[in-house]
């Protein structure tokens, strides 16, 4: 089965991740294996927008492939695996987030600085080496990191991600647009601090 | 020319061949867009590439949970980084009089000194050799003691025991929104940083239970919290049920026949090196030993092969 182009990567056909859930749910042990090879690095990184530690992060890792271990038989196969998975990794961090500490940024404040519209910021982000940009990311708002995360680094559909995030797509949109613009200011920033 | 693909239509453009399109290559405004949001996706994929992942957590059962008897109850060890506790829960059958209480011995997988534990009632005492009587069977297992072995006396010490700034670990099951209903509260973790959660949800029977170690915070009317070293927070609740064990250090000389033990050494010619022993007072106790920095070394075991053994221990 091949695999399909989105976002900037390549992700493995939707049949293998349900095919690998199936076996999971009759216990296959090595099916799990491939599931976390598959998808914790991008469970992880998520996480990390989310949690901004990594022990942290890497208990909610475990966590959620515990969950997927005892849950797969429930995947109706309604949404993508990788959706699947992430909302379940999500819904864990966020229990624990909320457990633990009140380190989360205000959503609803965010949605009032949200640019809906492309901007002149282009510029600086193809000026930029995709280091700086990665560094950049890190300074964002976590709720502008998860969106990106989501979308760039685990291949969501702008739908997908919105059903993520229970929130409308064009919240989705005007996040990613946000957080873009508020990404280009930091890269211009670090231009200037850098000429 | 044709309309201005939207947004979900530009990102799936990222990393396609150039000139592919007939749109893009008509319109630079688009294809600025992709090249920003390619910009944007390689950033988000680099920081992605530069984290580490942590192997996985096996899922099966150990195999000294397997093997054990199956009139036994089933063995939790415990902990992360330096501290180790090792639960034998709901024994069966009395422990005072004439017989014995339930007991096993159970090997650890995987470490070189090959830790085991054995609980029952304590049925002889002679100079450095005592002998655990375990039940039903009333299999007796000889248990050698040294200069090193660290005994413990675990005695009940009530509900309002629990204070903020306890260092505790906590077992029983657990609900859905991840706190524990408290079964048992040990009190006085020895030396090791705690930093360990249990599985969610609420185990069936014979299952291992949920636990957490940590410092307790906001402790009021025996419910609190438990913070572990991580910070994760888990809320724990008391309930009429909820035992609030303490531990103090005693010497060998203060065990008891008869008394309920707990022993946790290395496995050695059909019996036990005592690395450490546990008496209680408390009929039909859920024991748990807790194992800490001053004892591990004794076992001859790595505590990340312990840890191993913990993140098996959470069956599937």
């Amino acid at each position: 089965m091949g695999a399909t182009w989105r976002g900037g990567r390549q992700d493995p056909a939707p049949d293998e991740d349900g095919e690998l859930l199936r076996r999971i749910a009759r216990r296959d042990r090595q099916a799990l294996a491939a599931l976390y090879e598959r998808y914790a690095r991008i469970v992880l990184a998520q996480i990390d927008r989310m949690a901004g530690d990594r022990a942290l992060s890497e208990e909610v890792l475990q966590d959620t492939m515990l969950a997927v271990w005892h849950g797969a038989a429930t995947f109706e196969g309604r949404s993508r695996a990788r959706s699947w998975i992430i909302a379940i990794a999500r819904r864990k961090a966020r229990d624990r987030l909320r457990r633990g500490r009140l380190d989360t940024d205000d959503y609803a404040a965010l949605e009032n600085t949200a640019d809906t519209q492309p901007g002149p910021e282009s510029l600086a982000l193809e000026r930029a080496e995709a280091a700086a940009v990665a560094e950049s990311i890190t300074g964002l708002s976590r709720a502008h990191q998860e969106v990106l995360g989501l979308v760039f680094g685990a291949g969501l559909t702008l739908a997908e991600a919105a059903e993520v995030l229970d929130v409308p797509l064009g919240t989705v949109k005007s996040r990613l647009f946000a957080a873009r613009a508020a990404l280009a200011r930091r890269l211009e920033q670090r231009g200037a601090t850098e000429r | 020319m044709t309309e201005h693909p939207a947004l979900e239509e530009l990102i799936a453009r990222i990393g396609g061949p150039a000139g592919a399109d007939p749109h893009l290559s008509a319109c630079p405004a688009c294809r600025a867009e992709v090249h920003a949001w390619s910009a944007v996706a390689a950033g988000v994929q680099l920081l992605a590439a530069q984290r580490d992942v942590p192997p996985p957590r096996p899922v099966a059962r150990p195999r000294w949970a397997l093997a054990a008897p199956a009139a036994a109850a089933a063995l939790i060890v415990a902990g992360v980084a330096g501290t180790v506790a090792v639960s034998l829960s709901s024994l069966p059958g009395p422990v005072a009089g004439s017989r014995s209480a339930g007991a096993a011995l159970l090997s650890i997988r995987g470490c070189p000194g090959t830790p085991s534990v054995a609980a029952g009632t304590l049925t002889r005492v002679s100079g450095s050799s005592l002998v655990v009587t375990s039940a039903p069977a009333g299999q007796p297992v000889t248990v050698t003691t040294s200069a090193s072995t660290r005994v413990i006396h675990e005695a009940d010490a009530g509900p309002g025991a629990v204070h903020d700034g306890d260092r505790v670990l906590v077992t029983g099951p657990r609900s859905a929104d991840g706190g524990i209903a408290a079964r048992q509260v040990m009190l006085n973790l020895p030396p090791g940083p705690p930093d360990a959660t249990g599985p969610a949800g609420t185990p069936p029977p014979g299952q291992p239970t949920g636990f957490a170690a940590g410092t307790v915070r906001d402790a009021h009317d025996g419910s609190f919290t438990v913070v572990t070293r991580s910070g994760a927070a888990v809320p724990v609740t008391a309930t009429a049920g909820t035992r609030v064990i303490a531990s103090q250090t005693e010497t060998l000389d203060q065990l008891q026949a008869g008394r309920p033990v707990a022993v946790v050494g290395s496995s050695a010619n059909g019996g036990l090196d005592a690395a450490l022993i546990a008496q209680s007072d408390v009929a039909q106790p859920a024991w748990t030993v807790v194992v800490g920095d001053d004892v591990r070394p004794a076992l001859g075991c790595d505590p990340a092969v312990l840890a191993a053994a913990v993140l098996n221990g959470r069956a599937g």
